[in-house]
């Protein structure tokens, strides 16, 4: 894995509103490319291998958790347990997941982190690194099936939609909008019929939940945590409506940082993965300190010998897990972190692509910088 | 005048009568078929009539009332339908904002609730 430094495209503003990136500028550059990641065939084939492995694991701890009912070390509340449970067993609707990876090119990638309740960057991986390379380097190749794998994807769940039909609702953001506003357009490309709107425009009558218009509410992407969802007015009435929810509750236990202590628990020493506990870091000389429903890096605390790096913000206050520092390659001065996309949940075949986040701190936050990537 | 039982029974017939004349109808039943409010009604456990909430268990996917509705037509059987109105839930009685209030007190629409 090589950090290399290019020219952006002259119109590159352009190029990527173009592809839907109509946020790509904040105080500093989101989207960067002023620099690319160049990874091996072979080391794409080791995030693949990874990334289908860390699903398969992921799948075996929720069944875990739910077994040894470890809800409350996830400081899952009661009320959300049989919705956790129920949807476990029924299977319903699931799209996608992204771990996040430290990687150096040298060592096997170690899993961050799983974001498969709310991820986003899904356009940018997908779609705004896809065009940056046919501009720019058409002969190379991506790690980069998203687009289609999703579509496919949709097509395969729409006999479990009511109507054919999908709403999309998030919080009235323009990246969290970006995120839903492309996911419509590949529930469209699939042949759904599909709307979005914000999530406090849904409506309750006492049996439904409801759209904008007052439409009963089949089937939903929200993106929007669930451990909010089951804590709001509304939370009381998910389990008795008939709304089909995508992210299904029980990826709850994915969007919780317990997971990564749970892992470490099944899988003690396991290559992809970092040593994680509850509670304290035990023995370990150099860790992180995260929230267990911590979001966008915030309240986040390195620790290393004579040297703490700490993040604000408001979370925390369900407790924390502490996770080994990850091995970094300080030669490049940024740190990145690998987002290795899952579509579905196929044994084996999960992976379908990648996108690159970099930050000039240890700790990926909402101020990261997205870099395209490309292989040989 | 011992004579108000008689008045109060009066006037409660007079309610029924009332009620009798909007009788509520499955839109399941052959006889009142509707065939969209029928397929709402079976994916939701029941359905509204006259802005109120009526909680039935069918016991059968949708195909099973529309094959017994088809079946009865062709047996010379009437169907009158209600309007779909009548099955349409009071809007009046929708209460909104009961998701978001978190990713409002979060992030104050400053960023969104993805990560």
């Amino acid at each position: 894995m090589r950090r290399i430094t290019c020219e952006p495209r002259t119109n590159w503003e352009q190029r990527v509103e173009e592809a839907g990136l109509i946020w790509h500028s904040g105080d500093q550059v989101y989207w960067n490319e002023s620099a690319f990641y160049e990874f091996t065939a072979k080391e794409i084939d080791m995030l693949e291998v990874a990334t289908n492995e860390l699903e398969q694991m992921t799948l075996a701890a929720a069944q875990h958790i739910i077994d040894n009912h470890l809800y409350t070390r996830l400081a899952i509340p009661p009320s959300a347990v049989p919705l956790i449970e129920s949807s476990w067993e029924a299977e319903p609707p699931s799209l996608y997941g992204r771990f996040d990876l430290a990687y150096d090119g040298v060592n096997p990638p170690k899993l961050l982190e799983y974001n498969a309740d709310t991820p986003t960057s899904l356009l940018e991986a997908a779609v705004v690194q896809w065009y940056w390379l046919q501009d720019v380097f058409p002969k190379k190749d991506q790690f980069n099936s998203i687009h289609e794998r999703i579509i496919a994807l949709w097509k395969e769940l729409t006999p479990c939609l009511p109507f054919s039909r999908i709403d999309f609702c998030s919080m009235d953001d323009i990246e969290d909008g970006m995120t839903v506003t492309y996911l419509q357009d590949t529930a469209r490309q699939a042949g759904l019929t599909a709307s979005a709107f914000p999530i406090a425009e849904i409506g309750w009558d006492g049996h439904n939940f409801l759209g904008p218009d007052n439409r009963v509410l089949r089937a939903v992407f929200k993106l929007y945590p669930w451990e909010w969802m089951v804590r709001e007015e509304f939370g009381q009435h998910i389990a008795s409506a008939s709304t089909i929810w995508i992210e299904p509750p029980w990826k709850m236990l994915f969007s919780n940082k317990g997971l990564l202590p749970v892992l470490w628990e099944l899988y003690p020493r396991h290559p992809y993965l970092l040593e994680a506990h509850f509670d304290s870091p035990g023995l370990m000389m150099s860790w992180v300190k995260k929230p267990l429903l911590g979001r966008e890096g915030a309240n986040i605390t390195v620790h290393q010998p004579e040297h703490d790096f700490q993040t604000e913000g408001d979370y925390g206050s369900e407790g924390f897990i502490y996770q080994a520092l990850a091995p970094v390659d300080r030669s490049i001065g940024v740190y990145p972190v690998l987002g290795s996309w899952v579509v579905g949940h196929e044994e084996g075949n999960a992976a379908a692509g990648m996108g690159v986040r970099e930050s000039v701190t240890p700790v990926t936050t909402n101020m990261s910088q997205f870099v395209p990537h490309l292989f040989e | 005048m011992r004579k108000p039982a008689r008045v109060t029974l009066t006037v409660v017939a007079t309610v029924a009568l009332a009620s009798c004349g909007r009788k509520r109808v499955d839109p399941c039943d052959a006889a009142t078929f509707n065939e969209t409010a029928c397929q709402e009604a079976v994916r939701s456990g029941g359905y509204y009539w006259d802005g109120s909430w009526h909680s039935i268990g069918y016991s059968h996917p949708y195909p099973y009332y529309y094959d017994h509705y088809r079946t009865y037509v062709s047996s010379g059987g009437t169907v009158i339908s209600a309007p779909g109105a009548t099955y349409s839930h009071p809007s009046g009685s929708v209460v909104r904002g009961g998701f978001g209030a978190t990713g409002e007190a979060h992030g104050g629409g400053a960023h969104g609730a993805g990560e």
